[in-house]
């Protein structure tokens, strides 16, 4: 015959169980999605610039939610509209990671990022919010901002053909002097 | 001064202005410039460090993937090529200088000249800075050619000039120091170079963050941290103030390298080598 459990041993079985539950149950309570709670907007929808020059767009994170956010991060990304441009974002901004403290319910944080053009073409940049608190991180969905649409012009100097001149001319000028140089060196009287 | 310039020019050129103390110095410097230039080695020198610098230039202007940053980069690889051979080219002059003028035989000679063995120093450490000189003339159309699409030309050719002259005035004195105390001149050279080899290799290690020896040592080696000047203003767009302590050790050096020719700068000259030897 099985023995039966004893009244004790379940009470201290479920409370262990509860506990072991209950800080799963308060971190789920805590981590309402972001995108709910959070929103995020640029100062601009287009801009245009020139390779090589700078600019510094503006965002804003606002919390319309009635609870307060916990710590959040806010990343930078630039992302080119066309497959024959290659972008890597860390050429473009420095800084491309801002910490955000809590938000308190209707408050809001300015954040500036300093870009600089580095590429020509067309190339989309957002902001993306993510949970940072030891409790909400890993959560989601993130908090994006609408895309800013950036159009950079091309200003390309540096060409083979451009160079080509230089690069033959200073040998060549040097070989010359060279051998004037050591033939009247050489020469006798 | 090298034997094929022969005693006669010693005692011809040296006595007049030597005579007048501080001016003999220039003499020293006008004979080993020409030794250097006209019958030596140094168009050879040139020719080459033209040629590397044709090969650079060359390759960065045909890459058309290059993006704005990545031409910023190549301006400040050429400068630090640029500052490193030149610098070699220096220091290879200069490790030669009192070793070099022994083993071929023509040092007794030239201690004879009334001129001070200070004077001999000076001049000799300036004529191996002319190969400093010159190499910064040549790089000048290549960092025109690669910077002007990014407006970097003037402020590259400053930096350059700056922070070559520094490394160049140092370690040409660090050549002499070597040259006088070597037994041979196969010696001079090989520990001269082997320095330079170890003062530059940290530059080409990974820019990962340091802990804070990695970063006494990057701060302490003079060309260490002028490359990484180079890099902070040139690459990262900082201003000129902005990383000033990187200059640090390549001023000290230089301080150190005037302070050792003022000094004990008339023991470098000696006829035999050796650290003992007077």
């Amino acid at each position: 015959m099985r023995p039966m459990l004893p009244v004790g041993g379940t009470l201290v079985a479920l409370t262990a169980l509860l506990a072991l539950a209950a800080p799963i149950a308060a971190a789920r309570a805590v981590a309402a999605p972001l995108v709910d709670a959070i929103e995020v907007s640029l100062d601009r929808s287009r801009h245009s610039t020139a390779v090589g020059d700078r600019f510094v767009l503006r965002s804003l994170v606002s919390n319309p939610g009635p609870s307060a956010t916990d710590r959040l991060i806010a990343h930078l990304n630039v992302a080119s509209l066309t497959s024959e441009v290659y972008v890597d974002p860390e050429d473009w901004s420095a800084e491309r990671t801002q910490e955000v403290q809590a938000l308190a319910p209707g408050a809001s944080a300015e954040l500036d990022w300093e870009l600089q053009a580095v590429n020509a073409g067309s190339f989309a940049v957002y902001v993306v919010v993510l949970p940072g608190g030891a409790a909400t991180a890993g959560t989601g969905p993130l908090a994006v901002s609408p895309p800013l649409h950036l159009r950079v012009a091309g200003r390309r100097t540096l060409n083979a053909g451009g160079a080509l001149p230089v690069v033959l001319a200073v040998p060549l000028l040097l070989a010359a002097l060279t051998v004037v140089a050591r033939s009247r060196i050489g020469r006798p009287g | 001064m090298t034997a094929d310039v022969g005693d006669e020019a010693r005692t011809v050129h040296a006595p007049a202005e030597a005579r007048r103390g501080d001016a003999s110095w220039r003499v020293v410097a006008g004979q080993e410039t020409r030794d250097l230039w006209i019958s030596g080695r140094g168009p050879v020198l040139l020719f080459g460090f033209s040629l590397l610098m044709s090969v650079v230039t060359y390759l960065a202007a045909s890459n058309s993937a290059l993006n704005f940053l990545e031409q910023r980069e190549t301006v400040n690889l050429a400068v630090q090529i640029a500052v490193t051979v030149g610098v070699l080219v220096t220091l290879i002059a200069s490790a030669d200088a009192i070793s070099g003028e022994r083993e071929r035989g023509t040092l007794e000679n030239l201690l004879l000249t009334p001129v001070s063995r200070r004077a001999i120093a000076v001049g000799k450490l300036t004529a191996a800075l002319s190969l400093w000189f010159a190499a910064f003339l040549v790089s000048v159309p290549y960092v025109w050619v690669l910077g002007r699409g990014v407006s970097l030309v003037a402020e590259a050719l400053l930096l350059s000039l700056l922070v070559g002259t520094l490394l160049a005035v140092g370690l040409a004195v660090l050549g002499l120091l070597v040259s006088s105390v070597s037994s041979s001149n196969k010696l001079s050279l090989s520990v001269s170079l082997f320095l330079l080899l170890a003062l530059f290799t940290p530059t080409q290690l990974p820019a990962l963050p340091q802990g804070w020896f990695g970063t006494l040592l990057g701060r302490l080696n003079p060309v260490d941290a002028g490359m990484n000047y180079l890099d902070a203003v040139l690459v990262a767009g900082h201003g000129w103030t902005a990383d000033l302590f990187w200059l640090v050790s390549p001023v000290v050096l230089a301080v150190v390298a005037g302070g050792v020719l003022i000094g004990p700068g008339s023991r470098m000259v000696r006829l035999f080598g050796g650290v003992r030897a007077r």
